[in-house]
């Protein structure tokens, strides 16, 4: 081996990292190359001096042990629970960041949009607007220029109602998941607060009904807009103002994701899932095999979806962050930037019609953007589960969950104060 | 000993608790210092590292790294957490639109806080640190302060082994490129060896 060894080579020979082989023919150049024995030593000597350096300088960093566990004591002591609050039901989690994941990509595509002004007029691209008298400072974007996101705007403490749905519910009016999303950006608190469907719910007007149910029975009325009618009933039954609702429909993502060109991800470890439930009733069995991967929209949502675990440090999370980072990727690759404008129109098209709103576009890319900052770790979770509701059956036969006014106020007060 | 505190710790001894913190606290706060270079921030870290341990401290399995090296990883990537939302607090479109849709990659200045008294090469080498880009400069703390390997380091900051090592090279690199400059400047070869002579 006569050609010259890379700083690379050298950091690993210094290190002694090297497989048997390729450490030989290091050793064999270096025998008979002064030139690469000399940057050798010179290596060496900068590692020795780096860590002297640091260790002195490490030394002398002033230490307060006291006060630091003093405040980890308050925060671990005041993480726990006073009520017990159960954990997130699978379900609902998934459904959660499923929904979290469609409104980032939904910022994203709106970002693009906006990136379009200069191609075709867009009408009624946008998401729909919807007569909301709370949320005057936010009014629908116009189609083509967009308005200025104000940087402020959101600075406050924001509720947002997210109701998921798979699409084929949405026909029915029922939502399969509720949940809020409250975000205050000057403390950067976050929390996620699942609200199951079966919550049985005063309605306005209604008298009594499922928290599903409720998006249906606004879209029925001439009056009033699902959205709305939600936003007022969970806003009333959590006594905490919500500001927004939106409504994201799953199969939006996978028309999105088509809309791009599929994604790349390296799958670290082959999937076997054999039991993904087709929707059906019955299974469409999954196999992804590891290694990079093309995957289009619906094999996308397949690979967020599977309950399988390969790794523990492979898990749903895991993906969905992925799939996020690759959406990101492919969304603001420059070379892939002049294609994706001038496709913007029909993905913005495509996204809005998985996404019913009152927010505005410029909200929608703020939130995600910020959303999209925040780690899974500094939004807390919590669900109104058995800690603050009561089983019961309705006269009709239906299962329901009794709300708990106190419980519901102490847990929703406890979610508020973790971001003291 | 150590798994121990550990166990008591989990079933909420406050007691244990404080003995694990007490005794990584320093390590995990010189770490956090050294890669923020901001007391705040790093005692802001410092105290999200442990809490988030603590949290978690079921999910920790001693044979996959010795505890004091689980710290680190975790201190790390709450610095790294601190130092993207700093750098980034909030994206309107338009700086988003004006900075051709990649945000700023440095982090804020700080002013050092602490005043360090080094001499000699350790001066000289300090120094230069802290004009080899952030990334690499954080890699090789990691790395000649912290201890951890390459796969731990590329757990920490979110990134593959490859790159983290390319980090270490390239701030080797930059390292060796500054001293070599500042050797000839001021000291004409004689302070500090550096490379091959030409």
């Amino acid at each position: 081996m006569n050609k010259h060894l890379d700083d690379r080579q050298l950091l690993s020979c210094l290190e002694d990292d090297l497989v048997p082989r390729r450490r030989e023919q290091a050793e064999a150049h270096l025998r008979t190359c002064p030139a690469c024995r000399a940057r050798l030593d010179a290596l060496g000597r900068t590692a020795a001096n780096l860590t002297t350096t640091l260790h002195a300088v490490g030394e002398q960093v002033p230490l307060a042990p006291a006060r630091s566990w003093e405040a980890v004591a308050r925060r671990w002591q005041g993480e726990r629970p006073r009520l017990p609050v159960p954990p997130f039901r699978p379900f609902l989690r998934h459904a959660a960041t499923l929904a979290i994941l469609v409104l980032i990509v939904a910022g994203l595509a709106g970002l693009l949009h906006t990136l379009a002004v200069t191609g075709p007029a867009l009408p009624r691209a946008t998401p729909t607007p919807l007569p909301t008298p709370t949320s005057s400072t936010s009014p629908s974007p116009a189609p083509g220029p967009l308005p200025r996101p104000d940087p402020d705007r959101l600075a406050g403490p924001v509720s947002i109602l997210v109701l998921g749905t798979d699409g084929e519910s949405a026909t029915s009016g029922e939502t399969d998941a509720l949940m809020l999303f409250y975000l205050d950006a000057s403390t950067r608190h976050a929390f996620l607060l699942s609200i199951p469907r079966e919550l049985y719910v005063e309605v306005p007007g209604y008298g009594q009904a499922r928290a599903g149910s409720v998006y249906g029975l606004g879209e029925q009325d001439e009056a009033l807009s699902g959205l709305r009618l939600a936003q007022q009933v969970v806003s009333a039954t959590l006594g905490l103002p919500v500001q927004h609702a939106a409504l994201v429909r799953f199969d939006g993502f996978v028309v999105l994701v088509d809309a791009l060109g599929g994604l790349d991800v390296q799958v670290p470890q082959p999937i076997e899932d054999p039991t993904f439930p087709d929707g059906q009733g019955g299974y469409a069995p999954l196999s992804i095999p590891a290694g990079r991967q093309h995957l289009d929209g619906a094999l996308a949502l397949r690979y967020a979806r599977t309950r399988v675990v390969p790794d523990p440090g492979f898990d749903r999370a895991f993906r969905q962050r992925q799939l996020v980072l690759a959406v990101h990727e492919r969304v603001t690759r420059l070379d892939l930037l002049p294609g994706l404008i001038a496709q913007a129109p029909a993905l913005w098209a495509s996204i809005a019609g998985g996404l019913e709103t009152d927010l505005s576009l410029s909200d929608v890319i703020d939130l995600a953007l910020l959303a999209n900052g925040l780690t899974a770790d500094a939004i807390a979770t919590a669900s109104l589960d058995e800690c603050c509701t009561v089983p019961s059956t309705t006269p009709a036969g239906r299962r329901v969950l009794l709300p708990q006014p106190d419980e519901i106020e102490a847990l929703i007060e406890q979610l508020l104060e973790e971001g003291q | 000993m150590i798994q121990n505190l550990i166990e008591h710790t989990v079933a909420g001894d406050e007691t244990a608790a404080r003995q694990l913190h007490d005794a990584h606290y320093p390590a995990v706060f010189r770490l956090a210092y050294m890669l923020l270079q901001n007391r705040q921030d790093a005692e802001d870290a410092t105290q999200d590292a442990f809490v988030y341990a603590f949290r978690h401290l079921a999910q920790y399995d001693p044979a996959r790294a010795g505890f004091a090296t689980w710290l680190k990883v975790i201190v790390t990537s709450r610095c790294r957490d601190l130092q993207r939302r700093q750098r980034v607090p909030w994206f309107s479109l338009q700086e988003l639109l004006e900075a051709g849709l990649e945000p700023e990659d440095e982090a804020p200045d700080h002013q050092p806080d602490v005043v360090l008294e080094l001499v000699g090469v350790q001066q000289m080498v300090w120094e230069a640190l802290q004009q080899v880009p952030p990334k690499s400069r954080q890699a090789l703390i990691l790395r000649y302060f912290g201890g951890l390997s390459y796969p731990e380091m590329a757990q920490a900051l979110g990134c593959s082994v490859s790159t983290v090592k390319s980090r270490v090279v390239y701030g080797h690199q930059a390292l060796a490129g500054l001293l070599e400059r500042e050797a000839r400047i001021e000291l004409g070869y004689h302070g500090y060896h550096v490379g091959d002579a030409p």
